[in-house]
């Protein structure tokens, strides 16, 4: 799976402190998100995909394997 | 390359077990270098100690710090791995300490050493015990549990995301499975000084099992109830 998330953060102007705050997690957590070492659970999928106001799959993108 | 390079390091330790059992000449000189190992093991805890301290003291000395963008990030990244580092050096201090007290009872050495490793023993479990209580300084915005709570460690399990939890699985497991060899080499290592010095390991190598079943047991019974 890849992610948008690091493109999306640069796009709106938030540090991984602020997304994590905002999306109720860790840095940590949002540090594995972007390095695509952790698949996140639906409910911070969709935190995440409130925050950057896009939809999920066009933040975490499956390849064909992956489904 | 790689299968010679294993070869190699095979036969040497074979050589060397061999040459002990065969030779039955082989001791190690634990109790001429006991004075020894206290001072040193003695030093290096002191030395984690202040180590440890000076982290801690550097930690909250940063999170006083305004940051905001990429500084904050690698604010938080810095103070995560120096926060680790504390919690590792305080730890290995401690246990430096107890087997510097282990080494200056069991040898019978000077009373002022084993008075020193004792103080020391002491000191290092104050610093072991400070990691927890800046965990704040970490996790400022983390409604994190005391650590004098009751059950403590399961509720900071509970406090944690599914990242975190994530790294701590990761880490628990991997140190589960060394431990789970360690102790195993442990024993075949007890056994050979058992038989190569003829001074008996059989306690240890009971203490060990014991230990080895334990921990298997505990995990079994852990994942086949779910």
């Amino acid at each position: 799976m890849r992610t948008r998330i690091k493109e999306l953060r640069a796009r709106d102007q938030l540090n991984q402190t602020e997304l994590a705050k905002r999306a109720k997690v860790s840095r940590q957590t949002i540090s594995l998100i972007e390095r695509e070492e952790l698949v996140p659970s639906l409910i911070i999928a969709v935190r995440i995909s409130k925050i950057f106001n896009e939809p999920i799959d066009n933040i975490f993108i499956f390849e064909e394997d992956d489904l | 390359m790689k299968v010679l390079k294993q070869l190699g390091i095979g036969a040497l330790i074979g050589g060397f077990f061999g040459y002990v059992l065969v030779g039955g000449s082989f001791t190690l000189p634990t109790y001429d270098i006991s004075t020894e190992l206290m001072v040193i093991f003695t030093i290096f805890a002191f030395f984690l100690c202040i180590f440890s301290l000076a982290g801690l003291t550097a930690i909250k000395k940063k999170a006083a710090q305004t940051l905001s963008g990429d500084e904050e990030d690698l604010r938080d990244e810095w103070s995560y791995k120096k926060y680790s580092d504390v919690s590792l050096a305080s730890t290995t201090a401690l246990v430096l300490s107890i087997a510097t007290v282990c080494i200056g009872i069991i040898t019978e050495a000077l009373i002022p050493l084993v008075i020193v490793s004792l103080v020391s023993t002491i000191f290092s479990v104050i610093v072991s015990l400070m990691p927890s209580k800046y965990m704040r300084y970490v996790y400022p915005d983390r409604n994190l549990p005391n650590p004098n709570d009751k059950n403590y460690m399961s509720k900071l399990l509970e406090a944690s995301d599914e990242g975190e939890r994530h790294i701590m699985l990761n880490g628990l497991y991997s140190v589960y499975n060394l431990t789970s060899l360690l102790l195993l080499l442990a024993i075949v290592l007890f056994m050979f000084y058992s038989v190569a010095t003829g001074e008996s390991q059989l306690f240890s190598i009971l203490v060990i099992s014991l230990i080895l079943i334990s921990i298997n047991t505990q995990y079994i019974f852990k994942i086949r109830s779910k």
